[in-house]
């Protein structure tokens, strides 16, 4: 709850947006509960695209809740924070675009009665509603929600996925989606730290391979092929190395420098059984896979360099369930991954401290989740709403929201780290 | 085959047949004689074409029988290999899942026994304040008054969880309590080897560095000594020093061939060379 600020200001005061030399503000805002935020109205002519992108963003955030009364006309003059107050308003967000072509963004504190922070999110001459306009918009959104609760928002980033084996891009509101671009059959998207760099599989008649692909020039480079099957890169959270699984009697992990000249390293040596779906500890020291040496598919966790392997999902005896497609979250604390509960496969998550293992889905077939940067969302391919959609997940509260729609089907979902100013 | 044979003898009959309205009856002699001596040539063409289709149609037959012979033979063989790739895989992968259970029950019965240890110590008498002679409470030098002191299990579970949690000082506080306090314990390479853990996992790669030396020189035939060297040989290349590496490396093949970072070690050896 937003409870109060520390100020040493008058107690009432017009929507100014300069705060006094020396003077500290903040919010204590509790984790467990979702304050109340309003967005008043914008002036101009994407006034209410601006509005209702900064509404949904921080909707979707799932820290704020946002009080959707009619915001009325652009404020002017003073605000009237006790009729906020009554509202249920903890904060009020007041945007408008300047006419040097930027969104100038001011977030009061209601219980204060004063301005908490202030700025300016430049659109950089990107045209109205473009891709980098809305982007920026984004950026501003997840600002306002790092003000509100020190943590920033997911709203400026992206998610790479598969529909009819071709790569797609689709922002995290679900709109602009977009083809990446890429010719022939495409699979497993795995993001550079940077979010600069897209690396994924491709297969062809020359056999499959992984590739590097610049998402700004569109050159592609491709890795070192290990021959026989080479699928399921993911990056290192340095960038510096990219791990996937190749071979041809089975499959094991290969590490190797994406933009370097070297031969791939052999990480692991699973003797003919299938390796694959590599994702990195956020420290990059360890490496979470999927692994068939057991006889069926389980999670294992080896340290980046091959040694210390160890199963990580342990089954009961006799259970030989399907595990697959391991995600570290970013914060380390625990590692997403698919496993088959009944007839269905659901999304389980596994805590890294204790080892205690979480279903968080249960509703139809849900599989290949990722978390996006806050380490509470995750994006996963779901048969919910009937055909194979991407859906979000908040998996503290479980609250789900439909990414994807129309026609194929999407999975292998990727989520981008944050889409930091160009 | 032979009434082709013998359609040919008849057809320049017949043309001389067709003629014969022009011949003389000695000429129709003549021509009886010849069409007999050819039914007769055809006859014996026949009989030996047949004995010549009989010997071909045997000959074909044994062809035939050869060819299922070699193809049962073949298939047998195929089917053999196939037997021995896939006996040869499920003892592999036998091989792979014991290891993998008893690797999994090793980390169990260490559990069991972290636990074991802690019921054990909770069991046990407060203790009272040494005298001054030091008599009381003299068993466990390192614990506090009055306190039971955790055993090696525990503190090797303590250290774990703690580096999970990302405390680096605390994980190796508890290491280094387990060596100080049971320096002869079957632990005592683990600790050493989750202390140098601990200062990799700090970014302190100078002491983790010669930590994994103190794990391999101490503890020659503990199970972490190549790991451990493998770590040094691994941090040397990625340091840009690869003759370094290249040396520790061909020394885990050379003191430790069976280990699983031998092979390791020999995959990256051949990725220096």
């Amino acid at each position: 709850m937003v409870a109060g600020a520390l100020c040493l200001c008058p107690p009432l005061m017009v929507a100014q947006d300069t705060i006094p030399t020396g003077v500290r503000v903040g919010l204590t805002y509790d984790p467990s509960t979702r304050p109340g935020v309003f967005v008043t109205a914008v002036a101009g002519e994407q006034g209410d695209s601006v509005r209702a992108m900064l509404a949904r963003d921080l909707d979707f955030g799932d820290r704020l809740t946002v009080i959707s009364a009619d915001a009325g006309p652009p404020p002017s003059g003073r605000f009237n924070y006790e009729l906020y107050s009554k509202l249920g308003a903890s904060a009020i967000v007041q945007a408008s675009v300047t006419p040097q072509g930027s969104l100038h963004l001011a977030v009061h504190d209601v219980a204060a009665k004063r301005v908490l922070n202030v700025a300016d999110f430049a659109f950089n001459g990107a045209a109205p509603l473009s891709a980098e306009w809305r982007m920026a918009v984004h950026r501003a959104s997840d600002e306002v929600e790092r003000w509100i609760t020190s943590v920033r928002g997911i709203a400026a980033t992206r998610i790479a996925f598969v529909r009819d084996q071709r790569l797609w891009f689709v922002d995290s509101d679900g709109a602009n989606l977009t083809p990446v671009g890429v010719g022939g059959i495409a699979l497993s998207p795995a993001w550079h730290p940077t979010a600069r760099y897209l690396a994924y599989a491709s297969m062809g008649d020359d056999g499959t391979h992984i590739n590097v692909r610049e998402l700004t020039s569109g050159q592609t480079r491709r890795i070192r092929s290990q021959g026989g099957t080479n699928i399921t890169p993911a990056f290192s959270p340095d960038g510096s190395t990219l791990v996937f699984s190749a071979g041809d009697d089975g499959t094991d992990l290969f590490a190797v420098a994406p933009f370097g000249s070297e031969a791939p390293r052999r990480v692991t040596f699973g003797r003919g059984t299938p390796t694959s779906s590599p994702t990195f500890s956020p420290d990059g020291r360890r490496i979470a896979y999927i692994s068939g040496r057991l006889g069926h598919p389980e999670v294992y966790i080896t340290d980046a360099d091959g040694t210390n392997a160890e199963l990580l999902t342990e089954s009961p005896s006799g259970d030989r369930p399907y595990r697959a497609s391991p995600d570290w979250s970013p914060d380390g604390r625990a590692v997403a991954f698919t496993s088959q509960e009944g007839p269905n496969l659901q999304v389980m998550v596994i805590n890294m401290r204790d080892r205690k293992i979480r279903q968080l889905t249960g509703d139809a077939r849900n599989e290949d989740p990722s978390w996006a940067p806050d380490g509470r969302h995750v994006v996963f391919t779901s048969t919910r709403s009937g055909a194979k959609q991407l859906w979000v997940l908040d998996t503290e509260s479980g609250r789900t929201r439909q990414l994807t729609r129309g026609a194929g089907v999407a999975r292998m979902a990727a989520w981008s780290p944050r889409m930091e100013q160009p | 085959m032979t009434s082709r044979f013998v359609r040919v003898l008849i057809a320049p009959a017949v043309i001389l047949a067709a003629g014969a309205c022009f011949a003389t009856r000695n000429d129709v002699r003549v021509l009886q004689g010849d069409i007999a001596r050819l039914q007769l040539a055809a006859a014996q063409a026949a009989a030996a074409d047949t004995a010549r289709s009989v010997q071909l149609r045997r000959i074909i037959a044994l062809l035939s029988t050869i060819s299922d012979s070699i193809r049962i033979t073949n298939t047998n063989l195929q089917r053999f290999q196939g037997d021995v790739s896939i006996s040869m895989r499920q003892v592999l992968e036998q091989l792979l899942t014991v290891q993998e259970l008893t690797g999994q029950s090793r980390k169990q019965v260490e559990s069991l026994r972290a636990q074991l240890e802690a019921r054990a110590a909770e069991q046990v008498p407060v203790v009272p304040p040494p005298s001054p002679t030091g008599e009381a409470g003299a068993a466990a030098p390192a614990a506090a008054p009055g306190a039971p002191s955790p055993g090696p299990y525990q503190l090797l579970d303590l250290g774990r969880q703690q580096l999970a949690r990302g405390a680096t000082s605390a994980a190796r506080a508890a290491f280094s309590d387990l060596l100080t306090q049971y320096p002869t314990s079957d632990l005592a390479p683990e600790a050493q080897y989750w202390i140098a853990e601990a200062y990799a996992s700090a970014g302190n790669a100078v002491e983790a560095d010669s930590v994994f030396a103190l794990v391999a020189e101490k503890y020659p035939n503990s199970e972490r000594a190549p790991v451990a060297i493998y770590k040094r040989a691994v941090a040397l290349k990625v340091a840009g020093q690869t003759r370094q590496a290249r040396t520790l490396l061909q020394q885990v093949l050379d003191k430790y061939p069976k280990s699983e970072a031998a092979t390791l070690a020999a995959a990256l050896l051949r990725d220096l060379k």
